[in-house]
This record gives structure tokens, sequence and C-alpha cells, in this order.
């Protein structure tokens, strides 16, 4: 495992990879915001959330490049297209497995399974996020393919 | 609302799907006769695809309502703040389908216009408070002032003494009487009390009822409910209690009975017509109840001094 190479191309891809997120939010593309998605299970102020978001989001980026990382490790082969298909892979699984489920982790969102509540409360994501737009799951797997490519590109097999 | 327009701002629509996405178009079904055969019946909307520039007023209007003279916003809201200001800079004389989401031609509002000028109001309120920043004040306070004179010199009829239903226009039209609601003018001022009169004329078949504007009452379509309480509000905050009473509580008689009505109500028969309930309706009912409550107390006030 390849430490060094790790911790700087994870860093980017990370920082790419929020970029894209962010941006494609800033264009009208999807109404999703992961960060605050993301702080909101922590605090229910706007500001706030934001910042304690984007922390954890990296951190999350992070953490989960290891994953890339260490199946480039086992197949001894780091290239941009296979980080873009386990980035691809990596995005269909949030999609149809990690946001629908996210109501039922998150305090601060409504839950498909009941009525409205008197609190206000976020959004479902629902299947693929499509609550949040319809071209959500789109944002998502173009972002965690670059994610994915970045690392295979420039990550160096030991 | 911030996550609702998300897709779209600074532009704000007037109809959104759940997803914040535009909903679809409308189509007519020729096939159905429709209750009462009032055709065409249509289903979906075509304000999705309409402009209506009072709906920054409305938004506007209500985060001033909602944060109070202490509350604080946060960096998100006074960002939507902003970009709501400087477009409503940009486009107030941009004509628009109104309201009442004319179909024919697109119209300088006097409607539109009051709610341009209430969410310059407003923010620049809000900005005097220390709640918003960032907005630009100078060309706030000018394009304020602009609409202010636009209404004042083209919505005013010399001829007719009233405000018309849009600049240059010669149709009386009822939501002129917001006018005073949102405090652009007393509504004891020469001009609200003539232009209430005009309505009144033209407008009100038989007490309770009001038609929003003489193109509706041409086309032979019920009362709108919502201008009944309109009236009721206006002559409130006129200071005439009972006759704000009579009107209110005549308007109330068209009420089902678990006390829901309509969009508008047959002027003949009395019968309730278009959606049913109709939250614009008791909308209005809510406002001119705190009218009243308001004067009623002010009243009582004045005759305790006495």
């Amino acid at each position: 495992m390849n430490w060094t190479s790790w911790l700087l191309w994870g860093f980017v891809s990370t920082v790419v990879l929020t970029s894209i997120l962010a941006g494609s939010q800033g264009i009208g593309m999807t109404r999703m915001n992961i960060p605050y998605l993301l702080g909101t299970i922590f605090t229910p102020s706007r500001d706030k959330a934001k910042f304690i978001g984007f922390f954890l989001h990296f951190a999350n980026g992070w953490i989960f490049s290891l994953i890339y990382v260490a199946t480039f490790q086992v197949l001894q082969e780091s290239t941009w297209w296979l980080g873009a298909g386990i980035g691809l892979v990596h995005a269909t699984f949030v999609l149809t497995m990690a946001l629908p489920v996210l109501p039922a982790l998150h305090p601060r969102m409504a839950n498909e399974q009941y009525g409205p509540a008197v609190v206000r409360q976020l959004e479902p994501l629902g299947f693929l996020g499509l609550h949040y737009g319809i071209r959500t799951p789109i944002s998502v797997l173009i972002a965690h393919a670059i994610f994915g490519a970045i690392l295979g590109a420039f990550y160096v097999v030991k | 609302m911030l996550h609702a327009t998300r897709l779209t701002r600074p532009e704000l629509r007037v109809v959104y799907d759940v997803f914040g996405e535009r909903p679809p178009s409308e189509h007519e079904l020729s096939h159905l006769h429709g209750y009462a055969s009032s055709r065409p019946v249509r289903i979906g909307n075509a304000a999705s695809e309409q402009l209506q520039l009072d709906v920054y007023g409305e938004v506007v209007e209500a985060v001033s309502h909602f944060i109070g003279e202490r509350e604080k916003l946060d960096r998100e809201m006074q960002k939507m703040l902003r970009q709501s200001a400087e477009y409503v800079c940009e486009h107030w004389q941009e004509p628009d389908n109104g309201m009442w989401e004319e179909r024919d031609q697109r119209r300088n509002y006097t409607h539109s216009l009051l709610m341009c000028w209430v969410a310059l109001d407003r923010i620049l309120k809000m900005q005097t408070r220390g709640q918003l920043h960032g907005i630009s004040v100078g060309k706030c306070e000018s394009e304020r002032k602009r609409i202010r004179e636009e209404i004042e010199t083209h919505c005013w009829n010399q001829e007719l003494e009233a405000y018309t239903q849009a600049s240059g226009s010669n149709v009386i039209d009822a939501s002129a009487l917001l006018l005073a609601y949102h405090g652009f003018e007393e509504a004891s001022s020469q001009r609200m009390q003539k232009t209430r009169q005009r309505i009144r004329d033209r407008l009100v078949p038989r007490p309770g009822l009001v038609h929003r504007n003489e193109q509706s009452k041409d086309r032979h379509e019920g009362a709108f409910a919502a201008c009944s309480f309109w009236e009721a509000d206006f002559l409130a905050l006129s200071g005439n209690f009972s006759e704000a009473t009579e009107v209110f509580e005549a308007a109330l008689g068209y009420a089902n009975d678990v006390d829901l009505l309509a969009e508008e109500i047959d002027a003949e028969s009395g019968d309730a017509l278009g959606n049913f309930p109709q939250g614009f309706t008791h909308l209005g009912l809510i406002n001119a109840a705190l009218s009243l409550h308001t004067s009623e107390k002010r009243a009582h006030k004045l005759e305790r001094r006495l």
C-alpha cells in the first residue's frame, strides 16, 4: 500500500468530487447538497450544518478512496478507466441503496412511512435521489466516475 | 421554500412539482363535458409556463412576516432575498400574466407592480433593521420610487377616478383594493376611497359578492370569493367597521355546512363554482378577520377614551 500516494490523490479526488457535487447544485442540475444533508444530522442550523457537513463529506471521501486504493493493490493495476468503473459502481450503490435508506438514519429527514410532522423536516431523497431533481443521478454518477478516474490515473501501485 | 425553488433561482416560478421541477403542460380533454358543461375541461396548469412578477413580493412579504423585527436570517435566506431584490430591480417593468393568469396578452398589471414594490420595500426594511446585508440600497430605493411613480401616474385613471387593472388601462379590477392592504396607500385616502366606490359600482352584484374584474364579469364567470374578503378587509382598514362586518358576514354566508368556501360563487344562485375548497379564498378570509379584529379593538379603545 502506497500511503503517501493515497493521502495525496485521495485528497485531490475528494476536492474534485465535492466541487462537482456543489457545482451541480449551483448550476441548477440538482437540489441535493450532500454536506448540508450530512451536517443536519448533527445540527438544525443551516449555516453550521454546511460547515460541519463539509468536513464530514471530506473525511468520507478520503476514507472511501481507501477502498479504491485497496482494489488497485489487489489487482496490482491502477488505470483511469478502472477507477472510473469502481466510481460508477460506488455511485450506483449510493443512489440505489444509501440515499433511499437515509431517512431511517437521519433525525431531521421526513420518512416516507409516516405522514407530515409539525416540525419542519428535510425531504427524503428517494430512489436514485430523484426527489431532488431528475438530473440528480447524472451528477452523482459523473462526480464519482471522475473521483475514481483521478485515483486510478494517479495512484501509484506498490 | 429554499428547497422547492432551488433549481430555478433567482427566477421564481408560479408552480413547482414536488421535485422542484416544472409540472406537466396543460392539456384540454375535449371528450369531457365538465360539471354543468363548464368547458373546456383541462388537466395541468398553464400558469406553470406563465410569468407572474407578483410572486417575488409574496415570498419576500412572507419572509418579512415570518422573521418579525428581531429574528435573524441565515446566510442562505439572505442570499435568496438579495437575488430577489436584484431580479425585481431588473424585471419589474416587464409585462406579465398577472395574478389572474390571463391568457390573452401580457400587461403591466397594477397588482404585479404593487408586489414588486412590496418586495423592494420589505427588503429595504429588513436591511434597515440589520437583518439583511449586502443589498444595493441605492438601487433598491430608486427602483422602489420608480415603481411608485408608475402606479401613481399610469395605473391611476383620471377619467374613471380609480386605480385600474394595469398601466394605461380602463378596466376596473378588485385587486386594486390590495394597494391598501400592502401599505402602498392609506385605505382612507381619497384615491383609494374612489377606487373602492368604482369597484362597488361595477363589480359588486350583491352584498358579499365581488367579481374579480370587468373581463371576468363579461365572461359571466362567478364572483371571486377572495375579493369579497378583500373588500371587507379594505373597509376594516378604512375604519368602517360596521360595513366591513356586513360584507364579511355576507361572504361567510356562502360557505358550505362545514364552513368551506369555493374559488367562485354564482352571483345568481349562490352556488359554489371552480376549485373547492380554495386556499386563496380562506387566506383572504383570515386576513380580513385579523383586520376586523384590529379595527374592532381600535374602535373600543376610542370609545373608552371618549
